[in-house]
């Protein structure tokens, strides 16, 4: 099945951003709020995205109501990123037709788009989703719902071992990253790289790797404290290094 | 301390390349290895790497020439020990064999003369333990090739004294090179923060979460890394890749650094990458 039309739900930031990508790839896409879905002829969609942000009880009981009025062909994809796919899919009564996308930020510059495997996803619907990347002229991989994907895992990994290594006192921030860049070709710190990322949001994905996968990943008690003194990276003006 | 002449110990994969950037920086060099056939080996690639600069316009022959003339390639051990303020060594990454040609080179310098490893991950304060020069005794990591790569990682060992760090950093600068100071501990910065990209992929792998191609494209569509993990352990070499994991691991004893099955699995079948042509990928016959 070709994906043609297009619907996101969620007018924020990231579903315009992904509205944009898809309309200039010649696709047929409309970006919508939940309110007005009532009001929305269903019938020609071939896919839709939630862009609701992360998972709550609210989004599992409007992929449920979406889910039951959508055609039978039509795939549902989230942009959820953490682990609980599956349980989406489930939730949504349609879970071989149930899929998620995760979007490399910054959209819509994305160059790497994560097609995300539930238990339950249909080769169709994962056949069907490789259709569209290439349609975006976007690079696909696909991947079990896992905690992290492949991307955020590997370098939330390499982020938080370059936080023990500043707590323990091993380099100073700046020969941490100069290091990796200069001795291992890394496009950037990792220290850099988490202060862009927000220490909040890789705290958290550190925590569920720790719960799902295993204590390899018990985040540094450094990041703990800088995310309790509010400092976040970037986005507040202060991470690992000065932005004010 | 200034650094004037220095003298590279072992003419091998690293070894010629950094006696080459120390003698284009201008420095007198002497490259001792044990066999002429050692010796000759590394002056033979030096010439071409000079030789292929020359061709593609980024060395001048003038340079080049006046490079190779700054090197003398010796087997002796008491020439290279003579007249030098710095030994680089760069011999094979075994323990013993350090200590004994360190023990060595302490009874043939003169006490003003720095020790410097080029080892990856042994330990800099146990090697300079066996000479009577510890506030003498550095580490200076370069990275293949390191003609090219630009990080010299510099661990201090216990007693490197501030001096002898502050003479390393000046001369790294001077060579044109990044230098960075860390600890002295198992795998320094870079190889140990690279362990948790390496094992985070292959963990990945195991537990089928992505096919290799498709975690390694995801490095690099979604970061911008040049090389993805596992192309780059295939690179390197399983064999070398495992012995590294293993001396991390045995050293800190946590689980992130263990070995993964799948790398200890082809290393056993003797699939060590590249040069084998298996490893992670498959290679055509080259």
């Amino acid at each position: 099945m070709a994906i043609q039309n297009v619907l996101i739900l969620g007018e924020n930031t990231v579903g315009r951003a992904i509205g944009d990508m898809m309309s200039q790839a010649g696709l047929s896409c409309e970006v919508a709020n939940r309110a007005a879905l009532a009001d929305q002829d269903l019938a020609p969609v071939d896919l839709v995205i939630d862009a609701l942000p992360e998972p709550t009880a609210e989004k599992t009981l409007s992929l449920e109501q979406i889910g039951r009025r959508l055609p039978e062909r039509t795939i549902l994809a989230t942009l959820a990123t953490s682990f609980g796919l599956t349980g989406l899919a489930s939730s949504s009564r349609r879970p071989d037709r149930f899929v998620g996308l995760h979007f490399q930020p910054p959209a819509p510059d994305t160059r790497l788009i994560q097609i995300v495997r539930g238990l339950d996803t249909s080769e169709t619907t994962i056949a069907a989703c490789r259709e569209l990347v290439a349609s975006l002229g976007r690079t696909a991989i696909v991947v079990k719902d896992s905690p992290g994907l492949v991307y955020q895992r590997v370098t939330a990994a390499v982020m938080n071992e370059a936080i023990y290594v500043l707590w323990y006192g091993l380099a100073s921030r700046e020969e941490i990253d100069s290091m990796m860049k200069y001795g291992a070709n890394f496009p950037m710190g990792p220290l850099e790289m988490a202060d862009s990322l927000g220490l909040d949001v890789l705290l958290d994905t550190l925590e569920e790797l720790c719960r799902v996968i295993g204590p390899e990943h018990r985040p540094c008690p450094l990041l703990r404290q800088m995310v309790s003194a509010g400092h976040l990276g970037k986005k507040t003006g202060k991470g690992f290094y000065d932005y004010s | 301390m200034t650094v004037e002449r220095i003298s590279v110990i072992g003419a091998g994969l690293m070894g010629h390349g950094i006696a080459q950037v120390c003698a284009q920086a201008g420095y007198q060099v002497v490259m001792r290895d044990l066999s002429e056939e050692l010796v000759n080996k590394g002056l033979e690639r030096i010439r071409k790497f000079l030789s292929d600069g020359v061709h593609k316009g980024k060395v001048s022959q003038a340079d080049a020439d006046s490079t190779l003339g700054r090197i003398l390639a010796t087997t002796s051990l008491e020439e290279a020990a003579r007249d030098t303020d710095l030994i680089i060594e760069a011999i094979v990454e075994d323990m013993e064999q350090k200590k004994q040609l360190f023990r060595e080179l302490d009874r043939l310098c003169a006490p003003h003369v720095i020790f410097a490893s080029n080892t990856s991950y042994l330990s800099i304060t146990e090697m300079a333990a066996v000479t009577g020069r510890p506030d003498r005794f550095i580490g200076m990591h370069w990275f293949n090739p390191p003609q090219l790569m630009r990080l010299i990682e510099i661990p201090r060992g216990q007693d490197t004294s501030e001096e002898t760090v502050a003479t390393i950093v000046e001369l790294a600068k001077r060579l044109g090179k990044v230098p960075a100071v860390c600890s002295d501990s198992p795998g320094f910065i870079v190889n140990r923060l690279l362990q948790p990209f390496y094992n985070e992929a292959m963990s990945l792998l195991e537990e089928g979460v992505a096919s290799a191609q498709d975690i390694d494209t995801a490095l690099k569509a979604g970061g911008g890394f040049r090389m993805g993990p596992l192309e780059l352990r295939d690179f390197v070499g399983l064999d070398t890749a495992l012995r590294g994991t293993e001396v991390i691991y045995n050293a800190l004893r946590h689980d992130k650094f263990k070995p993964r099955q799948c790398l200890i699995r082809l290393v056993k079948a003797g699939h060590y990458g590249r040069k084998t042509g298996r490893g992670f990928y498959t290679y055509g016959q080259e």
